[in-house]
């Protein structure tokens, strides 16, 4: 069934210009608030609108600008076979070349080696006198073709948004209909109209009531009549048929007496959603819009997995929910960035499944609605940028990093370099947070600055806690040797005894006093567990073991950490860590 | 072979003798046959004909489609062609097998064979013997594709062109891998509710002389409703002129005749050419009761509407407006009696006031000129100034080019090509008592038929098409009672790669 292959928008609402491929049956539209995502689902919805007629605006053009047509051109594959004859779009069908997944016209030309399938673009034009028009078009020199409503319908094309109710009614034009309608092609026998079958039956049952009640009321003007003139006789009351008829969802679907009308916003998109899945199990055009809407997170997830597993048709949708995300594969998504200043759109869909932005999207899906994103080399790291944002907000009066469309995600560790590059390839600007302690990533660095990732990582060879304990006022320090004690249950004497361990000589008495470089390496070396001389001898050190005694690997402690750091960031401004934090903030702030 | 036996073949063709119904097995198989048919013919007389048959059998119209070869090719071409070397539609020698030879490509093609095949579920073909080479390499491109049907009769195949190699039917369909099913045996046309049975059953025999080349008696034609009218080979012009106008016009106003064709013959030096009829019509038909056929692409349509153009838009003086214009769109006295090279001539008498109107309307014309004055002007030379046209449609449909040109708007010409395409998609009736030639009216027939001048038609082929138009009576002009039409093939007035 119809496939869209290809978007086009001009001037409509926010967007002036967009084009893009649509490469899969399951498209997830992510990105910030106002880049467009909603536009998009109803530039789709109104050009394969069933509807004769849709209502505009001049809020719907570019600018509010209505000088200037808006046009939005979906190209489909897969078209119902009976738009394809001639007197319908035969003549009109385009080359979708699925190896290039371009739309070509030349069909002698393009068609040499039998890649191209037939496609059918619909155009929906509306100038400044607001009526919408419809047609089928193409590039060769040929006039468009009006597309009727009735034709359109044959694509199946609905969306779930807020206003839902229509589609629990059996009126033609909507998803129900359409499911009957499908499903009565397959069985030959069903009735023509069940529908305008049941309302004749109801009106019998009208019509046999005598409305005793009314009689007397019916006689006096029988009698009034008959005196100018005019016989009454027959007068009788029942309902107008036309009312019973013409009525938008006089007949609908209830929960027991309960019109679904009535429920709740989340069961009613369910439902709405339930009508129209079953409709793209034949195949249809579903979108929905912030899926996650009026539903619980478990909810969500289900949802998400059910459509993406049961579809048949093509389904787009956006979301905001992060449960949304980790459901679906990194080709499911289309991020969408929205330049204001040049009022750009920047679409990217990812056409080949990347196995690491696959992880990336799992591990980190609040980087998918970001513009920019700070991928953090670990758990501390991610931590100290909370801190660091609590600052920000608090100190420097700034707004929230997610307010700047600024994520921070983990990297972690290995998985940092290829997850910046890649979120760097899907558009975002990255900046990456780290040691300097990974040979690996040094040897990069350069190739990740000639990329556009900026870089804010250590002194060579330091790893952030060696860092941090380097460039922190004494103070400082303490006031972290004072959360690891409280944190981890111990006293002064278990602290001590693993700060000996690499400490060359034998701590002094006042060792909390006792600000030397050495005494801040030691301690650096003992709140990373780092590997000394003799652990390198003992082959049975589990690895997990070490991570859980790191005093900061935790998010929590990150935080901490983070904390520290920015109430001293004023005396740390000539400090490596300083010139981190403050690059970063700019870098955010740009 | 009944219809339902003749559609199951996937590749089958028919000769049969003209009024044998040949279309009217077209429809009776519509009768058996599944899906949409499309049905092909050449004229647009054979495609009002054939759908008119078919209206009368009460078939559904969701069951076939009618159109010319060329329409259904150009619509083809039209829609997918893209590029810049497509000719010109005023230039039907050109363009018309440049289309036909495009849409083969395009049926090779396997998207729009899927549109074809999607569209129809099978193919008749009308009167294949007027086939140009190119129009039978697209049906054979077709018939690999759906089940292809075709009916003809070579002793019709009249749109002969001297430098062009005419397909040989039914030899091209045998190498095809069409097989033939047997001929029709009945002359139906003639056995129908008073039509003229002997008519019918006299053809027979004229046919069989036709084929072999053997010189016509056109005294063998005499029965009941058939006149031979022997013309003195020595009368002048205006004699014969006489003869016909009398004769014509007692046909004309009798109620009998209201089905009424005559046919000119078509020779070289523009011999029964449109010009030719139209000044034959003005000469006999004082009444203006004979309906002129016209060709549907004849190139004075374009030509008109193109000197419309140069003289709106180029800004032309009045010795183009008098010569491209005026005079090819009216009468050369009415236009003469009026117009100089000059401008409007200097009347005397009666008509100073009415000269001196025209003269500042032509110069106020002249000086401003737009398409809505040219309107005007040509209106009003036609109402108020008595100019007359010997060509009504052509008339007419110039003020409607004018018209459409205006209100698009576009040039005349475009205008001009969508009222013809226009034309050429609804097919055109003909009936009444009409005036024409063979080529025109190929596949009509006619209550009845007058030949002028038989013993000008060069060619048997002509000959035997113009006879068996009539089905109940028959008057032949001729300067012989024996006629040997085996001269050189004709050189058609008409191209006959066009749209007729």
């Amino acid at each position: 069934m119809a496939q869209i292959v290809h978007i086009g928008i001009k001037n409509f609402r926010g967007i002036k210009y967009l084009e893009t491929n649509i490469t899969s049956d399951f498209n997830c539209l992510v990105g910030r608030g106002d880049s467009c995502k909603t536009t998009i689902l109803h530039a789709i919805s109104s050009a394969l609108s069933p509807s004769w007629n849709l209502n505009f605006s001049d809020l719907d053009f570019y600018n509010c600008d209505i000088t200037e047509p808006f046009e939005i051109t979906i190209s489909l594959i897969d078209v119902p076979q009976e738009l394809l004859i001639e007197n319908k779009f035969g003549l009109y069908i385009r080359g979708f070349n699925k190896i290039t997944k371009k739309i070509v016209d030349d069909l002698l030309i393009d068609d040499f080696n039998g890649e191209l399938q037939e496609a059918l673009t619909i155009k929906l034009l509306v100038d400044s006198t607001l009526e919408p028009n419809w047609f089928v078009t193409n590039d060769r020199e040929h006039e468009d073709k009006q597309i009727s409503a009735n034709d359109r319908a044959r694509f199946n094309c609905y969306m779930v948004s807020d206003y839902v109710d229509k589609h629990f009614s059996w009126n033609k034009g909507n998803p129900l209909y359409a499911l009957l309608k499908n499903n009565s092609q397959q069985e030959e026998n069903s009735s023509k109209n069940i529908a305008i079958d049941a309302l004749r039956h109801a009106k019998e049952k009208i019509n046999e009531h005598d409305f005793e009640e009314l009689s007397f009321t019916i006689d006096q003007i029988k009698s009034e009549a008959a005196s100018i003139g005019l016989d009454l006789g027959n007068t009788n009351t029942t309902i107008d048929f036309k009312e019973l008829l013409s009525k938008e969802g006089r007949l609908s679907l209830h929960d027991y007496q309960v019109p679904f009308r009535l429920k709740g916003k989340g069961s009613k998109r369910l439902a709405s959603i339930a009508i129209q899945s079953a409709l793209t199990k034949s195949g249809g055009i579903m979108l929905i819009d912030e899926i996650e809407q009026g539903l619980e997170p478990d909810r969500i997830k289900l949802l998400s997995r059910v459509l993406k597993e049961e579809n048949h048709g093509q389904i787009f949708m956006t979301t905001h929910s992060r449960d949304v995300i980790t459901e679906l594969d990194s080709t499911d998504l289309i991020i969408i960035h929205h330049n204001r200043r040049t009022s750009e759109i920047i679409i990217n869909n990812f056409e080949q499944k990347i196995e690491n932005l696959q992880k990336c999207v799992r591990a980190c899906p609040e980087a998918f609605f970001a513009k920019k994103v700070i991928v953090c080399e670990g758990a501390t790291e991610v931590g100290i940028c909370r801190a660091f944002d609590q600052h920000r907000q608090l100190v420097e009066k700034k707004p929230p990093l997610s307010f700047t469309d600024c994520a921070y995600i983990d990297g972690t560790g290995n998985e940092l370099e290829s997850r910046a590059v890649q979120l760097n390839d899907a558009n975002f600007k990255v900046a990456i947070l780290c040691d300097s302690d990974q040979i690996g990533l040094n040897s990069q660095k350069t190739d990740l600055a000639n990329k556009g990732i900026r870089l804010f990582d250590c002194e060579t060879n330091n790893d952030i806690e060696t860092q941090i304990f380097l460039d922190l006022p004494w103070k400082g320090i303490n006031e972290l040797i004072e959360y690891v004690i409280k944190a981890n249950g111990w006293n002064e004497n278990v602290i001590k005894s693993k700060v000996q361990k690499y400490f060359d000589s034998e701590l002094p008495e006042n060792w909390l006093e006792s600000d030397t470089v050495g005494m801040r390496i030691a301690l650096a070396e003992a709140s990373t567990n780092k590997e000394t001389d003799k652990d390198k001898k003992s082959k049975d050190k589990d690895k997990n073991k070490k991570k859980k005694t790191d005093w900061f690997k935790r998010v929590d402690h990150g935080e901490f950490l983070g904390s520290i750091i920015f109430k001293y960031i004023v005396e740390l401004k000539k400090q490596r860590i300083g010139e981190i934090f403050n690059g970063l903030s700019s870098w955010i702030d740009d | 072979m009944d219809a339902q036996k003749f559609i199951e073949y996937k590749k089958i063709f028919r000769i049969a003798p003209a009024g044998y119904g040949k279309t009217y097995s077209i429809v009776e198989a519509l009768k058996f046959t599944q899906g949409r048919q499309l049905i092909l013919t050449h004229t647009h007389a054979g495609v009002s004909s054939i759908k008119e048959k078919i209206k009368k059998e009460k078939i559904e119209s969701s069951k076939y489609k009618v159109e010319t070869i060329s329409s259904f090719a150009q619509k083809y071409a039209n829609s997918f062609y893209i590029g810049e070397n497509k000719p010109s539609e005023d230039n039907p020698k050109i363009y018309h097998p440049f289309v036909v030879n495009f849409s083969i490509e395009l049926f090779k093609d396997r998207l729009v064979s899927k549109v074809f095949t999607s569209t129809y579920s099978g193919l008749f073909v009308d009167e294949y013997q007027d086939c140009t080479e190119e129009q039978h390499s697209l049906i054979m491109t077709l018939s690999n594709l759906v089940p292809t049907r075709i009916l003809g009769d070579p002793l019709q195949g009249i749109f002969e062109e001297i430098n062009k190699s005419k397909i040989d039917f039914p030899l091209e369909l045998l190498n095809n891998d069409f097989i033939e099913a047997p001929s029709l045996s009945i002359p139906n046309r003639w056995l129908h509710n008073g039509n003229n049975k002997d008519l019918g059953n006299k053809f027979i025999k004229i046919r069989d002389d036709l084929e072999k080349r053997q010189p016509i008696d056109l005294d063998y034609l005499q029965c009941d409703g058939v006149k031979i009218l022997e013309i003195e080979k020595d009368a002048s012009e205006n004699e014969r002129i006489n003869i016909f106008r009398e004769k014509i016009n007692l046909l004309l106003s009798n109620q009998a005749f209201k089905s009424l064709l005559i046919i000119i013959p078509e020779g070289e030096n523009g011999k029964g050419n449109i010009y030719a009829r139209a000044n034959f019509k003005s000469r006999i038909d004082h009444g203006n009761k004979l309906t002129l056929i016209e060709a549907i692409d004849h190139e004075s349509f374009y030509s008109l509407a193109k000197s419309l153009d140069l003289m709106v838009f180029e800004n032309r003086n009045i010795k183009f407006m008098k010569e491209e214009i005026l005079v090819k769109l009216f009468n050369k006295t009415n236009v003469n009696e009026w117009f100089n090279l000059k401008g409007v001539k200097k009347k005397q008498g009666k008509d100073v006031v009415k000269g001196d109107i025209l003269n500042s309307i032509i110069t106020e014309l002249l000086s401003d000129i737009s398409l809505e004055k040219v309107l005007d002007v040509l209106i009003l030379l036609n109402k108020k100034y008595k100019f007359k046209s010997k060509r009504p449609s052509l008339y007419y449909q110039v003020l409607n080019a004018i018209k459409t040109a205006i209100h698009t708007p576009s040039s005349v010409f475009d205008a001009m090509t969508e009222q013809r395409n226009t034309v050429r998609r609804m097919g055109r009736n003909i009936d009444g008592q009409c005036i024409g030639t063979t080529l025109l009216t190929k596949g009509l027939e006619f209550d009845n038929v007058v030949i002028i001048n038989a013993h000008e038609f060069a060619c048997s082929k002509h000959l035997y098409v113009a006879l068996t138009r009539s089905c109940k009576r028959l008057f032949i002009f001729s300067e012989n009672k024996i006629l040997s039409p085996y001269k050189a093939p004709i050189v058609t007035a008409i191209k006959p790669t066009a749209e007729i």
